[in-house]
């Protein structure tokens, strides 16, 4: 396993990612993307904002048997 | 979506251009080894991408920070948008004024009959909660129990007013003493307390000897009066120290005659304790033998004895007695008035003779003076001190938490880069670009003070671009049209985030023929370099940009943002 292919799968899984695409490994999981709409949120000084929305990596284990 | 393994390995292969059988080998080694440390609870990671943790038999993946800031990428510079209360408020009345009247119409309909029978009230559930309600209403409103409250507390308070006046008023003398006068005045209490105390009455009895010894030709060349007067005042204020002091001068005077070492020897022993209490059993024994001495004069009724002591000691002092005499005029006029003022002139007289003649005493009176005054002026200097340094240090510890915008003082804390380059930049743009007619086909944005806080990256925001012209019939805000520079005072819905301004524009080219109102606004970002933003519509608030961005189709529903234009 060599430090290029490491590199590689990190960029790979990323692109993917962003791209909104899950990507499936086997014997280990799969990556997919979760989108989190902006929100509103209630501060403790009674303003309220608005949270922006983000994208995040999730990560399926894979399910043994 | 969905990519799975071949398809991850031709992409592997193509990123990295490792055979793709080399890459399935490493990919299951990659596997194999994770789920090794997973069994034996360590935790695998992959640098700049994340670590592979285990619960159990679970697999967790947490991702590194650059993975989940290149994820984000397209939401680079957006900060949380304050909303305004108004707008909330508004909505939620909106939505809450439909379903309550719907429901309380029909709740009316049948309760409110029944409401006004005490008996029927009790039965129906939505009376007995309005009962509920009401119950505890007075308790909170607990007029009584506030003004009991309120009436403890305002006996709390005139309780410490009191108290505080009352040390204002015992504090009050404190800051008089911090003036001249004070000092003058502690200085009459010393010169007081020394006629009463231990400590000074050695200094007087000093000063009165060194008066006697220098003017001793003075006192014995007056008039019995006088005489006699002097030594009623200081009987009355030493008792009988005073006379004996003054047989102590006398002998004393023998010896200056000798010598003025031998009467700083003297004033020296004057000083000690012992020195005292032998003339003092000296003056006693003088005393008992002048009322031996006086009782024959006195039983003759004459005033002369004292006369004839001194004219049998000091026949010198008799030829000085006329001149003696014109010194003492003065002083007969000051003692026959009163017994204290002439105490009072009697000792700054003392000082300035002891002054000229023995400078030794004169030079222990001063450290005294400062051995005392710092005993009882230090302790309010050194809290006056600690104050000062205590609101020095309050004062700039509130400044550097405002400062660093941990605490938000708005006279303080900077909020220059945050506010006030969003609303210049625009201002310029719109300077150097002439002001276009509703059916030109560049827009600028007007200008209005943003009420998002953000970053430096967005501050920076230049104006959306749009390239078709505008029908004059359409309304200032919408989704569908052409976008207006009138209303870029509003919100947008942002859909994509384009590192490439070519393809930012071609994707609003591609908007506009769908018919949307399409924008581009570059967004410079430190990190990924220029952003640009392609939304589409103008949207007069924000519920409506996002009633708007519910209702749109598939590709960009699941996906997008709303922001506001300027």
């Amino acid at each position: 396993m060599t430090k290029d292919f490491l590199k590689a799968f990190g960029i790979v899984v990323r692109d993917q990612v962003i791209m909104k695409n899950s990507v499936e490994i086997t014997g280990l999981g799969t990556f997919k993307a979760v989108h989190h709409s902006q929100k509103q949120e209630k501060r403790a000084d009674g303003t309220i904002i608005m949270l922006p929305p983000r994208d995040s990596i999730e990560f399926e284990a894979e399910q043994k048997g | 979506m969905h990519v799975d393994q071949s398809k991850f390995i031709e992409l592997l292969a193509e990123a990295s251009g490792i055979d793709a059988d080399k890459i399935e080998q490493q990919l299951g080694e990659l596997a194999e080894e994770i789920r090794q440390a997973i069994a034996d609870d360590e935790a695998y990671e992959i640098e700049d991408f994340g670590i592979f943790s285990g619960i159990g038999n679970r697999i967790m993946f947490i991702p590194s920070k650059e993975l989940e800031t290149e994820i984000n990428f397209k939401y680079a510079g957006m900060e949380p948008l304050e909303v305004d209360e108004e707008v909330v408020a508004s909505a939620e009345e909106e939505e809450s004024d439909e379903d309550p009247f719907e429901g309380l119409q029909m709740a009316e309909d049948d309760s409110e009959p029944e409401g006004r029978d005490p008996f029927t009230g009790l039965v129906v559930e939505d009376d007995d909660e309005e009962e509920e309600e009401k119950v505890p209403a007075p308790k909170r409103s607990g007029e009584y129990n506030d003004e009991d409250i309120f009436g403890d507390l305002s006996d709390m308070e005139e309780e410490n007013a009191e108290e505080s006046e009352d040390e204002e008023e015992e504090e009050q003398p404190g800051p008089d003493e911090w003036g001249v006068e004070a000092h003058k005045e502690t200085g009459v209490n010393r010169l007081f307390s020394s006629l009463m105390g231990e400590e000074a009455p050695e200094e007087e009895e000093e000063d009165e000897q060194e008066e006697e010894t220098v003017s001793e030709t003075k006192e014995e060349t007056t008039d019995d009066s006088e005489t006699e007067t002097l030594e009623d005042s200081f009987a009355d204020i030493f008792g009988e120290e005073g006379i004996e002091d003054s047989s102590d001068s006398e002998e004393d005077l023998s010896e200056e005659s000798d010598s003025v070492s031998g009467l700083d020897a003297e004033l020296s022993g004057i000083m000690s304790d012992d020195s005292e209490v032998v003339s003092n059993e000296e003056l006693e024994a003088g005393m008992a033998e002048e009322a031996t001495k006086s009782s024959p004069f006195a039983s003759l009724g004459l005033d002369e004895p004292f006369d004839d002591s001194d004219d049998d000691d000091d026949d010198e002092d008799s030829a000085d007695d006329e001149e003696i005499d014109e010194f003492d005029d003065p002083f007969d006029a000051i003692d026959d008035e009163d017994d204290d003022p002439v105490e009072e002139e009697i000792i700054p007289v003392i000082t300035n003779i002891s002054s000229d003649i023995e400078p030794k005493p004169k030079d222990e009176k001063p450290k005294k003076e400062k051995k005392k005054k710092p005993k009882k002026d230090p302790q309010p200097v050194s809290v006056w001190l600690l104050i000062v340094v205590a609101l020095v240090v309050i004062v700039g510890a509130v400044f550097g938490l405002a400062y660093f915008k941990i605490v938000n003082i708005p006279g303080i804390t900077p909020q220059v880069a945050t506010n006030q380059p969003v609303v210049n930049p625009p201002v310029q743009q719109q300077q150097t670009t002439p002001a276009p007619p509703p059916a030109d086909p560049v827009t600028t944005p007007e200008e209005d003070q943003p009420q998002e806080t953000q970053t430096n990256e967005t501050v920076q925001e230049q104006a959306p671009v749009t390239q078709v012209p505008v029908n004059a019939d359409q309304p200032k805000y919408g989704l569908m049209g052409v976008a207006t520079e009138v209303a870029n005072d509003g919100f947008t819905i942002v859909v994509y985030s384009l590192s490439v301004e070519k393809n930012a524009t071609a994707k609003q080219k591609e908007l506009n023929e769908k018919g949307y109102r399409a924008l581009v606004t570059p967004i410079p970002s430190q990190q990924y370099g220029t952003l640009w933003r392609v939304s589409i519509g103008q949207f007069g608030s924000l519920v409506d940009a996002a009633i708007a961005g519910e209702e749109l189709g598939s590709p960009f529903k699941e996906n997008y943002f709303i922001k506001k234009i300027k």
